[in-house]
């Protein structure tokens, strides 16, 4: 008897536990307004420009599935330190926002997270997370974690492509150093060897002499881990004096501009890449929407800011803008089927894991190896 | 394991080439005037903007001047009229009225980065700040292998460019008219004036051949690496330091600045971080500031 009265409590808390924990999503009726950091002026506004579209592509589906009705997205041009911590600072303190939809720069969003964890804001970021942005209360990414992807990396590289030196040239940024680190231990882990490494400014566009002594180690792989016009005359110019060794770039070389500065030189370059491989109709459909919209395919980050929306505005829907709640909501996101690939977060780190493919350029377009 | 010296030589001389084309306009304006006219930065970008207006953002034209070699060669020469239009323009309607008000070289140096500030704003306004590039695709470019060290037709066209302009400018100023009335205005303006030199359009010829061998800087850097806005900063920099290193206002001298420039910073990172390469730039410039400050080559 004694037993069962037992087994009775327990059954009863258990019900009042679930029945407490809120996980309906209500609509929310007033005016909501997110923030967004984005470069919108600068060398590398065309990210800016490319996250904004999914933003508000976003925005858009919010609205009309009904659980925002009300829905806005105050962008602020930001990209370094200084210019991030200005954003941040109007965002939360003039506009009151609860929520910063989207990032990419890791300097900047290293800058702001302190101000961000501290007045306990949501804030994603759409670039790869490096060791320094993990382990924190509100903040997330929707891209795959730096170790994720550098350990992909390197193991496609040793174990599929049977590569088994490398050097490296990356961001001198803790993005770069992130992947450089974590390349270079699971590459040595496996039996490789990394050769040398070189970190170039986000603004470099000569290479010369890096890509000179690289040449002469003769390594099997290039990886470059940069972006845009630098990372296509990392690629040019290695390809100009004569290295011969097959480059690999992450995520963030899946982009026209890269191609567009390369041009030929890129052709038999390795991306990772999180893209669903066999893309669902809401997939598709989104990057119809997007191409007949503005005139291109979207890229990573305008698929990684797409994603964050509507994952920040369900969790806000789902907690009424409580954003502690909407940080448990976050952290319980499992094999979410974004437009960016199907999203885990690991409640641990705050860290995503994603399913990663690999890329060749072949005929100036980006193409999945089978 | 293959020498990377031949490769670090080549690289020092097209760095050194490039910073040579801007020295060159540099030390010519500087020696008829006496101030850092920090506008032929930005006038080096209007002539690489050109040109890409000309083959790449107005569909129209690209098409006429894609056509061949002989057509870009002319979109070329129209960037090149296009930078010295500017600098004609500047001195015209900015440095001439300070030289009118006996401005201060301080003066001349302020309005030259308001100038500067302004019309690099005018470039990325017009052509917005995203990098731009002049070449085609990278498949097609043809590469030169000199003793182990590989250039391409680009950097060839460059150091070529360089030593051309070199020496048809410095005999142009020993033998000519011209070149006599430049250097008298560069001695004493006033007592050039008393002799009967119109030093007002001498000036101005001064622009406009420094800010035209600018614009072919601008050109080739574009057609090289690329082009964007604020590139000219960096160019002018790099050429006032070779200027400076070589011997400010001396034709020769500033070439000599830019290739020891080219070597001592492609050399200097040989063994250690390319992010050092500003720094050992710089330091050569302290060195020379404190040792020899007169330059290698005095005027």
């Amino acid at each position: 008897m004694q037993k069962r009265i037992i087994i009775a409590v327990l059954v009863i808390v258990v019900l009042i536990f679930i029945g407490t924990r809120n996980n309906e999503v209500k609509p929310i009726e007033g005016k909501v307004v997110f923030g967004a950091l984005t470069p919108l002026t600068g060398q590398v506004s065309v990210l800016g420009e490319r996250m904004r579209n999914g933003m508000e592509l976003a925005r858009e589906d919010v609205m009309k599935s009904g659980i925002i009705k009300d829905f806005h997205i105050e962008y602020q041009d930001a990209l370094d330190g200084k210019s991030s911590t200005n954003a941040v600072q109007k965002l939360i303190y003039n506009t009151k926002v609860k929520v910063i939809s989207s990032a990419f720069f890791i300097p900047g969003i290293e800058a702001v997270a302190p101000i961000t964890e501290k007045e306990k804001v949501i804030f994603f970021n759409t670039a790869a997370n490096p060791e320094t942005l993990l382990n924190k209360e509100y903040l997330f990414s929707t891209n795959v974690a730096i170790r994720e992807d550098a350990y992909r990396m390197a193991e496609y590289a040793y174990n599929t492509a049977n590569l088994k030196t490398a050097a490296i040239i990356h961001l001198q940024t803790s993005f770069g150093e992130s992947y450089r680190m974590n390349f270079t231990k699971r590459f040595e882990e496996l039996g490789g060897k990394v050769t040398s490494a070189h970190a170039k400014a986000p603004d470099a566009n000569d290479y010369r002499t890096e890509v000179a002594r690289i040449k002469a180690e003769n390594p099997d792989l290039l990886l470059v881990i940069h972006f845009g016009s630098s990372l296509g005359n990392a690629v040019k110019q290695a390809r100009e004096v004569g290295v011969r060794s097959v480059i690999m770039g992450d995520y963030e070389s899946e982009d026209p501009t890269v191609l567009g500065v390369a041009g030929a030189a890129a052709e038999g370059m390795i991306t990772s890449s999180s893209q669903p491989q066999n893309p669902s109709n809401d997939v598709v459909d989104f990057q119809n929407r997007y191409k007949a919209r503005f005139g291109e395919m979207p890229d990573v980050l305008a698929t990684n800011a797409y994603d964050a929306v509507m994952i920040q505005a369900k969790a806000y829907a789902t907690c009424a803008g409580d954003t502690d709640c909407m940080a448990r909501e976050i952290k319980d996101t499992k094999n979410y089927a974004g437009v960016s690939g199907n999203i885990t977060v690991d409640t641990k780190d705050n860290s995503v894991t994603k399913p990663t493919i690999f890329k060749v350029v072949k005929d100036g377009q980006f193409v999945e190896i089978k | 394991m293959e020498s990377i010296v031949p490769q670090l030589i080549a690289n020092s001389i097209i760095a050194g080439g490039i910073y040579a084309l801007v020295a060159l306009g540099f030390n010519l304006i500087y020696g008829a005037t006496k101030f850092f006219n920090l506008t032929h930065g930005v006038t080096a970008a209007i002539g690489g903007y050109t040109v890409y207006y000309l083959t790449k953002k107005n569909e129209a034209l690209g098409m006429f001047f894609n056509q061949s070699t002989g057509t870009l060669v002319v979109a070329v020469f129209i960037g090149i009229l296009a930078a010295a239009l500017i600098g004609f323009l500047l001195d015209r309607f900015l440095y001439k009225k300070l030289r009118d008000r006996k401005a201060s070289p301080m003066v001349f140096l302020v309005a030259s980065l308001g100038a500067f500030t302004c019309l690099q704003a005018f470039l990325a306004i017009l052509f917005t700040s995203q990098f731009q590039t002049l070449g085609g695709n990278s498949g097609d470019i043809v590469t030169f292998n000199i003793l182990g060290g590989i250039i391409t037709e680009v950097q060839a066209v460059v150091v070529v460019s360089v030593v051309l302009i070199m020496f048809t400018l410095g005999i142009f100023l020993k033998k000519s008219l011209f070149g006599k009335s430049v250097e008298a205005i560069s001695d004493d303006v006033h007592v050039a004036k008393i002799v009967g030199i119109h030093t007002e359009k001498i000036i101005s010829w001064v622009f406009v051949i420094g800010s035209a061998i600018a614009g072919l800087a601008g050109i080739l850097v574009g057609f090289d690496t690329g082009l964007e806005p604020t590139m000219g900063m960096n160019l002018l920099l790099k050429g006032v330091i070779a200027s400076i290193i070589g011997g400010i206002g001396n034709v020769y001298g500033g070439v000599l600045g830019a290739f020891l420039l080219g070597f001592v910073e492609n050399f200097g990172i040989w063994k250690i971080s390319g992010e050092w390469k500003d720094a050992i730039a710089f330091g050569l410039l302290i060195v020379f500031l404190l040792v020899r400050p007169q330059g290698i080559l005095k005027r």
